[in-house]
């Protein structure tokens, strides 16, 4: 694990652990280690790689470290419900995504799935015209954020997680965005309190682990350890739908004001903004289209 | 089990004068070597020796610990720039008068110094230098000059910037911005209580202490006006911070062309010192910085034995009240300071105590001020305090002398780390006033 | 063969220490610039702060090297200067040798991992080893050479305690 302690996909990740534990009657012994201390998640992926971790939990997004075409997973509005994520995940199409990751880097994914659909927090309310032009936004370092946001609008600004309310109280950014459940810990509404629900990209758990580990494995226990995974990512996505209701009340609580917005202008800026990225090459040509079937 | 003997091979390779970032190393090394040999643990024989190779490097992979690179040269450059002597001077005009004379200009002269510069070490050897010497000609006994500098030293890395407080942030991935300004109070406090002890000795006749007559405001004026730019600094620095201009790593850019700045206006610098300025900024990068990538291999192993939590569970069975827990964590920190060096322990004591420190509720600001503080208790004391040895070189007296000297001095000291552990408030307003918002 | 070793481990030392004070100026130069790009043209550069970090890391590892050169490593000096602390330094330098080897032994698989990883917001693609692993191997042989060259011809190690 590299996520905070208590964080969606550290409970997981203990869920996994103890299904695992459980159903294999003590047979496979799963020793988990929780906290941020074994690196970052794209350090953490390269222990996998080299075999010093056997599995790890993370967000789906540090799948892009090994399988780039999984950039798109963190493009806007790529998906329409949760129900588009698991079956995208499930599809041949990502088997064929992480094809290399799995036979070259060693990395098996062996389940993933939605957690919750992130939102934006502002210091100042939108217009009429949900108009981003010119707002700093404090976005991750990952290049879908930065072409999404750009084609949005937005001026996309390099700040670390923990500096981030520091930065929108005092102006350094206009404003951020993550899940509620994270961004409620670092009390982004505070610094921000109009929360728009953009649910502009659906944040991702996986599970994934060493493959050479995992064909060490009778088929019996790799089944086993297969559907443990997938249990606990249906769990993490139940667990963070529910969640979300009260961390919105609690930030309301904390003076907040949520508001519903009509994200058509974003899905249409986003959606102009495929064939500039798919020429870029930060996925292969045809896949946000390929993505659509499912 | 495993940790004591991890731990245990850390300090035996340090004690037998392995440099620390080798000993490191080493100890991950051997460590690893003898859980493969005995087969104790199943879980080493899988990860192997190249768990080192991934994490020394990559744990560097960090922008804000670029704030150490940055604040160590503006430290060096401002050094230099003789700066330095002017903010003495300008101290001098102001409290050279009171009982205790220069000892409490030494003092005022830390504080403003401290300002800018975000290493002990460096405000021990640049300012201190100047400010014994000062003392002794004026009449000081060497063995007090040397205490006074070394206990007020402490301060510079609590008020900002800090070297320390950066590693730490990066480590408990709490704010900069947050911690700098949470220093700065404790700092003042500091000041002002070892000023308080040594008003006392003076007037008790414990020391002797010649007082300089009181100086005219025009020698005051003129003074505060050549150390002018000086004072400007740590201003510039604190009101960035509250007004969020730029980022903490990025106040370390701007303060170090500034230093660059005065020292070319000033005539005091020349390119050469600015090229040796960048050379000791090498010796302690690759002395200090060094140590946070060896160090990583270490935190690794202590993660993955579990240890954070094995030391919550023995802590908790012992007392779940937070004051003794923290009296507790207190004692451990400072027995620690006392044998190790100060950024070893932290970097392995942070991933270690974080998790209780969240369990009790303790804020994670505050506690990076208290074990900061608790560490810099350490390097001014014996066996092993770091400044002790540099005061030792610089006012050539003996080691005894010197630890005798000191013995006051801890008073003070110890009564402001009691008042930073137990007064949240003192470390906490002047973040959350500027956040806006009680803390959490 | 002594003079020669000597002529090495002082011409890298030398071109280490230029290279840190090169990297140096150019992280100052590079994040000035990018706050003047922030606040002058309201357009800062979004990989500006990995290229610094990168060259963050490489500054560490070159300046860990200069610094065994130099002995500028901090190291806890319980005993008298004599014989005794003399064969201590010489025996731990051993071990440091022992220790820095064995480490390269292992960072092959590391290499390979990271070479197929890239960076994340370069406009290029870079592989993560150029500035893990490699540096790393770099750094470590230039401290397995210099301590050797200690060891073999200069016994006198007059270290004192550094910080
Ligand atoms: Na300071
Ligand atoms: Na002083």
């Amino acid at each position: 694990n590299a996520d905070a302690i208590d964080s969606p996909v550290d409970l997981m990740n203990k869920h996994f652990a103890k299904l695992v534990e459980e159903r294999s009657n003590g047979d496979i012994d799963v020793s988990y280690i929780t906290g941020t201390q074994l690196g970052t998640p794209p350090q953490v992926m390269d222990q996998l790689s080299a075999g010093s971790l056997d599995a790890f939990g993370t967000a789906g997004s540090w799948l892009t470290s090994y399988a780039p075409d999984t950039n798109i997973l963190t493009w806007g509005f790529t998906f329409r419900d949760a129900d588009h994520v698991f079956n995208f995940f499930k599809s041949d199409l990502f088997d064929d995504l992480t094809k290399d990751m799995i036979n070259e880097a060693r990395i098996r994914p062996l389940s993933s799935g939605p957690t919750e659909p992130r939102v934006v927090f502002l210091t100042e309310e939108l217009n009429e015209k949900a108009d981003f032009s010119g707002r700093k936004m404090r976005i991750p370092q990952i290049p879908a954020y930065l072409s999404l946001w750009k084609a949005i609008g937005a001026q996309p600004t390099q700040v670390a997680w923990g500096e981030v309310f520091l930065a929108m109280r005092t102006g350094i950014v206009d404003g951020a965005e993550g899940p509620p459940s994270a961004a409620i810990s670092q009390r982004f509404h505070e610094a921000a309190p109009n929360v728009y629900m953009t649910n502009h990209v659906w944040a991702t758990s996986t599970i994934v682990i060493n493959e050479d580990k995992f064909q060490s494995f009778t088929p019996e226990q790799q089944d086993l350890l297969t559907k443990a995974a997938e249990d606990a990512s249906r769990w993490v996505y139940e667990y963070s739908t529910e969640r979300r209701e009260t961390v919105l009340d609690e930030m309301r609580k904390g003076g907040a004001t949520i508001r519903e917005i009509d994200a058509t202008p974003l899905r249409e800026a986003a959606n102009a903004g495929v064939a500039d990225v798919e020429a870029e090459g930060l996925w292969r040509k045809g896949l946000f289209e390929a993505v659509q079937k499912y | 089990m495993e940790a004591l003997l991890l731990l245990g091979l850390l300090f035996g390779l340090i004690f037998l004068r392995m440099p620390v970032p080798f000993a490191m190393l080493a100890a991950s090394v051997i460590f690893i070597v003898i859980q493969q040999v005995t087969g104790a643990s199943p879980l080493f024989s899988a990860v192997g020796l190249k768990i080192i190779a991934q994490r020394v490097t990559p744990s560097l992979e960090s922008f804000p610990l670029l704030a150490i690179p940055l604040f160590v040269f503006a430290g060096n450059l401002l050094n230099v720039s003789g700066i330095a002597d002017r903010i003495f001077a300008f101290a001098k005009t102001l409290v050279a008068h009171i009982h205790g004379g220069l000892a409490h200009v030494n003092i005022l002269a830390s504080i403003v110094f401290s300002g800018m510069s975000g290493v002990a070490q460096a405000d021990a050897a640049g300012l201190g230098t100047i400010e014994i010497k000062a003392m002794k000609d004026a009449g000081f006994e060497k063995p007090f000059s040397a205490a006074v500098t070394a206990a007020s030293s402490i301060i510079g890395p609590i008020i900002p910037p800090s070297v320390i407080m950066v590693i730490y942030a990066v480590l408990s991935g709490e704010s900069i911005a947050r911690l700098f300004l949470a220093g700065i109070v404790p700092g003042l406090f500091l000041g002002f209580v070892l000023m308080v002890l040594i008003y006392f000795m003076a007037v008790s006749g414990k020391v002797h202490s010649p007082v300089a007559p009181r100086a005219t405001f025009r020698e005051v004026v003129v003074a505060g006006w050549r150390a002018l730019p000086g004072l400007l600094a740590p201003i510039l620095l604190v009101s960035g911070l509250l007004l969020g201009v730029a980022t903490p790593t990025e106040l370390g850019a701007i303060v170090t062309v500034y230093a660059m700045a005065l020292g070319a206006l000033s005539r005091e610098m020349s390119f050469k010192d600015v090229l040796d300025a960048m050379r000791a900024t090498t010796f302690t990068i690759g002395a200090m910085v060094f140590i946070i990538g060896c160090a990583a291999p270490i935190s690794w192993l202590i993660s993955v034995l579990n240890v954070p939590e094995t030391l919550q569970t023995a802590l908790l069975s012992i007392s779940d009240n937070p004051i003794v827990l923290l009296l507790m964590i207190n004692l451990m920190l400072l027995v620690a300071g006392l044998f190790m060096e100060t950024t070893a322990i932290l970097l392995i004591g942070v991933p270690t105590l974080l998790p209780l420190i969240e369990h009790i509720g303790m804020d994670t600001t505050q506690f990076g001020v208290m074990m900061i503080f608790n560490l810099l208790i350490g390097a001014v004391s014996p066996p092993f305090g770091v400044i002790l040895f540099i005061m030792m070189d610089i006012a050539k007296i003996s080691y005894g002398k010197l630890v005798k000297a000191m013995m006051p001095f801890y008073l003070p000291i110890v009564i402001t780390l009691i008042v930073i552990t137990f007064f949240p408030a003192i470390t906490l307003t002047l973040p959350d006033l500027v956040a806006g918002v009680s803390s959490r | 063969m002594k003079s020669f070793l000597k002529t090495v481990v002082t011409v890298l030392g030398k071109i280490e220490m230029a290279l840190c004070m090169a990297l140096i100026a150019m992280i100052v130069g590079t994040i000035s610039f990018q706050i003047i790009l922030r606040y002058v043209f309201d357009s800062p550069i979004a990989w500006m702060e990995e290229i610094v970090t990168i060259a963050f890391i490489l500054l560490t590892m070159l300046a860990a090297a200069v610094a065994t050169k130099e002995k500028r490593h901090i190291l806890v000096d319980l005993f008298p200067q004599g014989s005794l602390s003399k064969a201590l330094g010489v025996i731990m330098a051993l071990v440091t040798i022992a220790t820095l080897v064995v480490i390269l032994l292992h960072v092959n698989p590391v290499l390979k991992v990271e070479m197929r990883r890239t960076t994340i917001s370069l406009p290029f693609n870079f592989p993560v080893a150029f500035y893990n692993s490699i540096p790393l191997i770099y750094c470590f042989s230039s401290i397995i050479l210099s301590l050797a060259y200690d060891v073999i011809f200069e016994r006198k190690d007059e270290q004192e305690a550094l910080v």
